[in-house]
């Protein structure tokens, strides 16, 4: 990148002066200059380590330590500690050691050995051993595989040990349903992708035959959680039009999830419990209503869900479980009530298929609504045609609606909880929005200059760090 | 950190003020302090909403506080000093 243009400057082409224009091109245009660092961290020519680069050789990377302890300490010493090792893996988790317990156990080896970006419906543990990541590390085990009991906890226990663990895997907020008689309508009848039919059984363990997917009945709750998209990234339209820039960060959220989703199947299968997800990212079951029932968020007339915290910038996603979970409440931060009035979503659709009307309706626009439910139903085809159209997807009703903002601002602080407790001030603070330039679209290429925190979400927003 | 800063400077501000009304023996009514308080929260929210939008990479709306908040801050601080002065 340049920062300045020396062209045509002609009374600058004294050779002194034109030397330190260039240097100063240097410094500004280096890599080192847009790294913030604090202003105490002195950039030096060597480190501070002492390298005599004459002697230094290539190293054979099969004598680290990892690789070749056995042979340093002797194959006697490396059995016998090997084993010291699962004996004391054994006894701790038996003992509770704090620090060494069973879900302690689960949350480091779902770190190390989990993480793949494809879907499982059982998961990876129950298929195969195919997802061993790092063959010095152990392989995840099941209570049964280990010797020991499997985990007990209160629901409320284990709800709060599932958030935990999930912050840690990089989800942002967490719910928690029962899957009542209810629930279980928001499960698909067949399963998106391949058409399986979704069943309930009375077994005791998920399975999976060449035509259905069968949910045991004590799989009885629901984990339900959101990852977050970058605003800055996403609003990185072509006006009206998405780009492939903007569109990056969706992609990257559903990769992110199924990240997050194996590692989950693999924490509660160490700790003696069935994760059960959807074999494609919109598999298994309606993410948002989902959301909506766990009080993630609100419906709204972008028919998603909005959350108080990431407004419609996040992706939904759910696994089953036996293991005993508290339910988390629907909220009212007066989202759906603030959509009656602001119809900026549907304004910007480039092929209005959002709905316009005032008031959500019963009635659905075609056959890929579900009924049931009252609602600001979207004209799906003409929505999944424009991403044939124009390539990459499509975002642009997220990135103009009021509550995709971040919220440093005073104002922000005010605004929310006003909009939640009275509907008096909506048609006046979605005027000031848009006069406030919030829903701009950014121009997509300065993306690259940003320096922007990892995945380009405020991670600590919701959270106690905040 | 710079908002304790901009505690100090207003701290210091408003003694210097007290003090030289003081030295003056001027009268001061409830709504002139009234006004000059409004202006000064009125200007602290200013200065937040602009820093805050301005780190925020929202540049547009940055401004359009300072024009909104801002303007109305400065007709109370004018009134306060006229009031003051008069």
């Amino acid at each position: 990148m340049k920062y300045h243009s020396t062209r045509g400057r002609r009374y600058m082409k004294m050779p002194g002066f034109e030397a330190a224009i260039h240097d100063l091109d240097e410094v500004i245009a280096s890599p080192m200059t847009e790294w913030q660092r604090p202003w105490w961290v002195r950039w030096v020519d060597k480190p501070t380590v002492e390298i005599d680069w004459d002697n230094l050789q290539r190293f054979d990377g099969r004598k680290i330590q990892q690789v070749s302890w056995a042979k340093y300490v002797g194959k006697d010493a490396a059995q016998r500690l090997t084993k010291l090792r699962e004996n004391r893996t054994r006894q701790w988790v038996l003992e509770n050691k704090p620090g060494y317990t069973l879900r302690d156990r689960a949350l480091l080896l779902a770190g190390v050995q989990a993480g793949s970006v494809s879907t499982s419906f059982l998961g990876f543990w129950r298929e195969s051993d195919i997802g061993v990541k790092d063959p010095f590390q152990p392989r995840p085990l099941s209570p049964e595989e280990m010797g020991v009991p499997r985990w007990e906890g209160s629901p409320e226990e284990n709800s709060h040990m599932i958030r935990a663990a999930l912050r840690h895997f990089g989800a942002d907020q967490v719910g928690f349903l029962e899957l009542d008689e209810h629930i279980r309508k928001l499960v698909y009848a067949f399963d998106a992708r391949d058409g399986k039919t979704l069943e309930f059984e009375n077994v005791d363990l998920a399975y999976e035959t060449e035509h259905k997917r069968v949910i045991p009945n004590r799989a009885r709750w629901v984990i339900v959680f959101a990852v977050q998209l970058s605003e800055e990234l996403i609003k990185r339209n072509a006006g009206k039009a998405p780009t492939a820039l903007s569109s990056s960060t969706t992609g990257l959220v559903y990769a992110r999830a199924r990240n997050i989703m194996d590692r989950l199947q693999t924490f509660l299968y160490m700790l003696g419990y069935q994760g059960l997800m959807g074999t494609w990212f919109n598999g298994l079951a309606i993410a948002p209503a989902l959301g909506i029932m766990a009080g993630l968020g609100e419906l709204s007339r972008l028919n998603i869900m909005i959350s108080p915290e990431y407004g419609p910038l996040q992706r939904v996603f759910k696994v089953i479980t036996d293991l005993p979970l508290a339910p988390t409440k629907p909220i009212d931060a007066g989202i759906m009530r603030f959509c009656f009035t602001c119809k900026k979503c549907a304004e910007a659709c480039p092929v209005r298929a959002l709905s316009m009307e005032a008031e959500p309706s019963w009635e659905v626009v075609g056959p890929w609504n579900n009924p049931g439910h009252r609602a600001y139903y979207q004209n799906g085809t003409k929505c999944r045609t424009w991403w044939s159209v124009n390539t990459v997807g499509c975002s642009t009703c997220l990135t103009v609606c009021p509550f995709s903002r971040k919220d440093k601002s005073f104002i922000h602080k005010i605004v929310a909880p006003t909009i939640s407790i009275t509907p008096l001030l909506n048609g006046f603070f979605t005027r000031m929005h848009t006069i406030f330039g919030y829903g701009t679209p950014r121009e997509p290429e300065s993306w690259w200059d940003l320096n922007m925190p990892p995945h380009g979400v405020n991670a600590v927003k919701g959270t106690q760090l905040e | 950190m710079w908002w304790f800063l901009y505690g100090l400077i207003m701290g210091a501000g408003v003694m210097y003020l007290v003090a030289w009304v003081q030295s003056e023996n001027k009268a001061v009514g409830w709504y002139t302090c009234f006004i000059g308080a409004l202006a000064l929260l009125l200007g602290t929210l200013t200065a937040q909403h602009f820093f805050a939008a301005y780190k925020e990479l929202e540049r547009k709306a940055a401004w359009r506080g300072v024009l909104f908040m801002g303007v109305p801050t400065l007709i109370l601080a004018g009134v306060t000093v006229w009031l003051l002065l008069t």
